[in-house]
């Protein structure tokens, strides 16, 4: 038993069969079939599968529609979660808390260096080229006011702020101890570590029953 | 090559008439389809509670009904929810070990009695020769053969592609011929 080189005619067979064909592609498969002994053994095989199919019991069409319930409308359909759903899946939630955990801390660890640069600046009266182009921004507006103990004879005031970005040599013992003390008691520089922050569910506007779905 | 839109309009047209309320809308469509699920069911190898299997399929498919988008036949898209169910259920029983997987050789059931009936059909070399296929190739041949499906609708109902489909067919033809052939 052979098969058929015309592929498309194999292909086409239980189409056939079927009754699944134009009037035109019936014709032409059935003209086809006469002259093939491949194509007209394959399709006996067809008729032969079809006679012995197992009988399947007759279905009472009238009981099986009698269970579907009525139609209950559109349904809901779902889309991409939205922005509120985002958070409440919780490895989103941990994922977002960690990034904003690790931003924040990297945050205050490069404010604390800028610190400690601008200290030792200031506490051994090293050259200008070492103090941090930031060193300014992070001293406090008091550091650059005048005081009495830094005004010279000549009215002129020796502040903070030149001592910072000119020169800390010529600053006495007592100034460069006033000098610490201020920069000790500016607010905006974190004098340790920065402190662990807590965020909860709150700071993204979520409920616990959110959380739990 | 093929021609079905007549009836799939048909069906759209009952589809939309079953949801503005008419019941016997939901019967003709039942009507339509159902002894075709019933043969997919049983050349499948299911031998037991076969209405009910046809049943939960319509009633599946009715409750999801928005959710058919057109782009298949409502029949190819019955098929596919009834194999799901078939799936399921011999897990189901896989799980219970209650029952021996479902052959169509050796399963005993409420059908034994038809069964015999058809006994000279249902062991005709031709019958043999489709049984020793692989379960793949037997759902194929049974969907292009005893079904009349494009390859399209058989890869959608077996979830497969549509030359994949065509290989399944093409192999499970030539190994009938050579059973029958020996």
């Amino acid at each position: 038993m052979n098969d058929c080189v015309n592929a498309e005619v194999r292909d086409a067979l239980p189409d056939l069969l079927h009754g699944r064909l134009s009037e035109l592609d019936t014709a032409t498969m059935k003209a086809h079939v006469e002259s093939c002994p491949d194509c007209r053994a394959e399709l006996e095989i067809m008729r032969q599968v079809q006679a012995s199919a197992i009988i399947a019991p007759r279905m009472n069409a009238a009981a099986i529609a009698a269970a579907i319930p009525p139609y209950a409308g559109a349904s809901v359909v779902r889309h991409a979660p939205s922005r509120e759903r985002i958070f409440s899946h919780p490895l989103t939630l941990r994922i977002a808390v960690a990034t904003a955990l690790v931003a924040i801390g990297g945050w205050a660890l490069s404010n604390v260096r800028a610190t400690d640069e601008v200290r030792q600046t200031a506490s051994t009266g090293s050259a200008i080229g070492t103090v941090p182009e930031n060193a300014a921004s992070v001293v406090s507006p008091s550091a650059i006011e005048p005081s009495e103990a830094s005004t010279t004879a000549t009215g002129e005031t020796q502040v903070a702020s030149l001592s910072l970005v000119e020169t800390t040599a010529g600053l006495s013992d007592a100034d460069l101890e006033k000098l610490m003390a201020e920069l000790d008691g500016m607010e905006s520089v974190p004098s340790a570590e920065p402190q662990e922050i807590t965020i909860t569910d709150d700071d993204f506007g979520i409920s616990d029953e959110d959380s739990l779905r | 090559m093929t021609s079905g839109s007549q009836g799939e309009d048909a069906d759209r047209e009952l589809i939309q008439r079953w949801k503005a309320g008419d019941s016997r809308a939901a019967t003709e469509l039942v009507s339509r389809h159902a002894d075709a699920l019933a043969r997919f069911a049983v050349s499948a190898g299911e031998r037991s509670e076969i209405e009910e299997l046809v049943q939960d399929t319509f009633v599946r498919a009715f409750a999801s009904i928005d959710s058919f988008r057109g782009e298949s036949s409502l029949r190819t898209w019955l098929f596919t929810i009834e194999r799901r169910l078939m799936l399921d259920r011999r897990r189901s029983e896989r799980r219970q070990r209650t029952t021996v997987p479902v052959q169509p050789a050796d399963a005993v059931t409420e059908f034994d009695a038809l069964d015999s009936l058809l006994a000279e059909e249902a062991e005709s070399r031709v019958r043999k020769a489709v049984n020793a296929l692989s379960p793949m190739q037997r759902e194929v041949f049974s969907l292009r053969v005893e079904q009349g499906m494009s390859y399209r609708e058989i890869a959608d109902v077996v979830g497969t592609t549509e030359g994949a489909a065509r290989v399944h067919y093409h192999n499970a033809m030539r190994a009938v011929k050579e059973f029958l052939s020996e």
